[in-house]
């Protein structure tokens, strides 16, 4: 049936079979586990899933090999420096055997990132962080160098008892291994600093004792293709390339190829960066390294793009995670010709913006994830199968209804425009990141509808009479209509009914000048913006807090930023509207000043008000009354999705 | 330099109203930069009783360093920034640029204390990285 014939033909990983050409990676770290390294039953349950997945080759999570805890990056990251940790791991390799998968497990001595517990961290020289969640810098002695090493193959002696297959040292991201390798964080003047070959030493020693130790097993290591810390002195991608293969001569069974340090001034792996953006890297790899296998799928999520790539040489295993997060079922997709039913990583960074906050993971487009232990969580057969009525088809609304009529249930949607989407639709189609990510959404939910019988009413609004006329017919009405932009919150500026409403404009509804006030700096009012302005309008930001972006996601705040700058939009923050005229705005700032922003449009981007109303006017028409997603409470696409599935699993 | 500098301070003053005082920022050219080195001319940004002030200092490497920040600078990219209507603005575009590059020397916690997080947060260092 498939026809990815690349990905899916028979490979091997040193002395073992595997069944395709996918990796899934150990990407990040879940943070479900405990405070002292022990991985628990909600880690278990998610690992079971991730076994599940069909890949050819499953690591495992990241594990730190010290006791101390100096390579700690992560709050609730899991810890192999005992056997007291062993039984879990156990449980873990015979779950990816039982389906049919190499058990690789990762090692991850955070370097400079770690310490998390601790007030310092690890490196081969005291160099300062740049970031300010990372711990200051100790500069390892040689003493501490071979005990780090030694706590290495130790810890891979214990994976392998456990039942692993391989082991992975992990150098991504700037965690010890990559900063020894790069001349940015490692200035020593010993033998393990000054040349690349010197700076590769410690990854040398490394390879070569845990080959000695367990010569039978695969070792992958992860190494940068490019650091992105070049300019700040970091190593050339030659020199990547250089250290990549000493790796390889020493003996290394396969390179993993990655992008990036966690301080690194550009992004690697959001909407922003196109899919196949850093296969050039791999290329290289390939070339350089040309006995060794590669693996690599930095910004590559689509299962079809890997398979070209794997055909025409690029590199031998597509390493997958994210995708797999958002939707563990994608490779039996894949491989059934079902792709257009994939759930697609729309690569918002939910998971890695909780990371950096210390809390667990947990993804946009997959609210089961972290939830796997719980029953609750599980689509399952109704009990009672209902007449289920949706009012709204954005997100929630439609999440729901796939969920419901999963279950069973006879499910009809109720929308008042022509299309599915909502409000996400005209947020997609002006997001200057990477349009496709967002709509794919709106995709996958038109997909699922029609292939779940969902009945899809457009052009309907529903409201007292409208429920009137259908009186009796439906089980449960869940209302999901979203939000709309608080107008009134501006019925006593004088004016205000020369104001715009900014989704409306957004939806194409309303046409907007091209001399544009936006009203709010919020999440909404940015894209707006950045859309007009992009379209030839001038356009100025006014935002009543101290600075824009407060609804944002913690990942791509940065990025509104950076695009209002070098889209040159004016932003005058700690300022409120006061009047609105055929000139355009005045505005008046925490100052008391005055000052009058010429426009023709003047657009009202906020506050959000939710769309309620309809709880009470149908409170005594129908037998149960729910609501999900922005018409509780305006948020965003992550809550609608999640209340939207909840929801479904529940009713 | 440091009457732009000044310049530059009095402007933001809201930035760095919550600035401990005798907290400091440092600023350094890249060439200069080192773990420990013989003295060299830097600009420091210290909170003073009245305010922040530009001054001169002398820099004997980031060990023997007691500001809480760093900014290490590209040969010109100071002048640079400050020659612009927007020179706060145009550090910011540095920082993403790699032109220029902060050093952190305190703790997290330690930077809130003393008061930096409204700088950071406005130059969004805490969302830089690879991985955003």
């Amino acid at each position: 049936m498939t026809e990815l014939k690349h990905l899916f033909k028979p490979g091997r990983l040193g002395r073992y079979a595997t069944r395709n050409m996918i990796k899934y990676g150990a990407c990040c770290v879940s943070n479900y586990n405990t405070r002292d390294g022990f991985i628990t039953p909600r880690e278990l349950a998610r690992v079971r899933v991730i076994a599940g997945t069909g890949c050819g080759i499953i690591t495992n999570q990241g594990a730190y090999p010290d006791p101390k805890g100096e390579g700690k990056s992560y709050f609730r990251q899991i810890a192999l420096f005992d056997d007291k940790f062993l039984p879990q791991f156990e449980m873990i390799a015979r779950y990816i055997h039982d389906a049919g998968s190499v058990a690789i497990q990762q090692i991850l001595h955070a370097g400079r990132y770690g310490g998390i517990d601790l007030g310092y961290c690890m490196q081969p020289s005291v160099v300062p962080q740049t970031l300010p969640h990372f711990r200051p810098p100790r500069e390892m002695s040689k003493d501490d160098i071979r005990r780090c090493i030694g706590e290495h193959v130790d810890a891979a002696k214990r994976a392998i008892k456990a039942g692993f297959d391989g082991v992975e040292v992990t150098s991504f991201m700037g965690y010890l291994l990559a900063s020894f390798n790069s001349r940015f964080t490692n200035q020593r003047t010993d033998e393990y600093g000054g040349s690349v070959e010197n700076r590769g030493r410690f990854m040398r020693e490394l390879i070569d004792g845990v080959k000695q130790a367990l010569p039978e097993h695969p070792l992958i290591v992860r190494l940068n293709g490019a650091e992105l810390m070049d300019q700040w002195g970091g190593n050339t991608e030659d020199e990547c390339f250089e250290l990549m293969e000493q790796a390889a001569r020493a003996g290394v069974d396969q390179i993993s190829v990655t992008v990036g340090w966690q301080e690194a001034p550009e992004s690697s792996i959001g909407r922003d960066v196109a899919p196949g953006h850093w296969n050039y890297l791999a290329i290289r790899a390939k070339k350089t390294c040309p006995g060794t296998q590669i693996a690599f799928g930095n910004r590559l999520p689509d299962p079809d793009m890997a398979d070209e790539c794997i055909g025409r040489g690029e590199f031998d295993v597509w390493e997958v995670c994210r995708p797999l997060l958002a939707d563990p079922q994608l490779i039996h997709k894949a491989a059934e010709g079902r792709l257009d039913e994939v759930r697609r990583c729309i690569g918002s960074l939910n998971c890695l913006s909780r990371l950096f906050r210390d809390l667990p993971y947990s993804c946009t487009m997959n609210p089961a994830l972290g939830h796997e232990v719980e029953p609750e969580y599980a689509i399952t057969p109704a009990a009672v199968k209902k007449k289920i009525m949706v009012i709204g088809a954005g997100p929630a609304g439609m999440e729901y209804a796939i969920t419901a009529a999963k279950r069973g249930h006879a499910v009809t949607v109720y929308e008042k425009h022509d299309r599915i989407g909502g409000n996400l639709y005209a947020y997609a189609s002006r997001d200057l990141a990477r349009p496709d990510d967002l709509m794919s959404v709106v995709r996958h939910y038109e997909v699922m509808a029609k292939k779940l019988g969902v009945e899809m009413k457009f052009n309907t609004e529903a409201n007292a009479k409208f429920m009137r006329s259908v009186l009796h017919q439906y089980d449960v009405c869940i209302v999901a209509s979203g939000a709309r932009i608080d107008m009134e919150a501006y019925a006593g500026i004088e004016g205000h009914e020369r104001l715009l409403d900014a989704l409306a404009v957004a939806h194409g509804r309303v046409p907007a000048g091209m001399r544009v006030v936006v009203i709010g700096g919020g999440k909404i009012g940015l894209v707006l913006a950045e859309s007009l302005r992009k379209s030839g309008a001038e356009v100025t930001i006014v935002e009543r807090e101290k600075r824009i972006a407060g609804d944002v996601m913690p990942t791509f705040k940065w990025r509104h930023t950076t695009w209002v700058e070098e889209l040159g939009i004016p932003v005058h923050t700690s300022s409120r509207l006061k009047r609105v005229t055929a000139e355009g705005a005045l505005i008046v700032d925490a100052k008391g000043k005055e000052t009058l922003l010429p426009a023709d449009s003047v657009i009202a981007a906020g506050p959000r008000k939710a769309n309620q109303e309809l709880f009470t006017e149908f409170e005594w028409m129908v037998d149960e009354l729910h609501g999900c997603g922005d018409a509780l409470m305006p948020r965003g696409i992550d809550a609608a999705i999640h209340e939207g599935y909840r929801l479904g699993v529940r009713i | 330099m440091l009457a732009q500098c000044q310049q530059l301070l009095d402007r933001h003053a809201d930035l760095f109203a919550e600035i401990e005082e005798s907290a400091s920022l440092a600023i350094v050219p890249r060439a200069r930069v080192a773990a420990l080195c013989r003295p060299v001319p830097m600009i420091v940004w210290v909170r003073e009783p009245e305010g922040m002030a530009a001054r001169a200092g002398e820099f004997g490497g980031f060990k023997a360093l007691s500001s809480d920040l760093l900014l290490v600078t590209n040969d010109g990219t100071l002048e640079a920034a400050l020659e612009r209507d927007e020179p706060l603005a145009e550090i910011k575009r540095q920082l993403r640029a790699g032109g220029m590059l902060f050093m952190v020397l305190r703790r997290k916690d330690e930077l809130r204390e003393h008061g930096w997080e409204d700088f950071l947060e406005w130059l969004g260092m805490p969302f830089v990285g690879s991985c955003r």
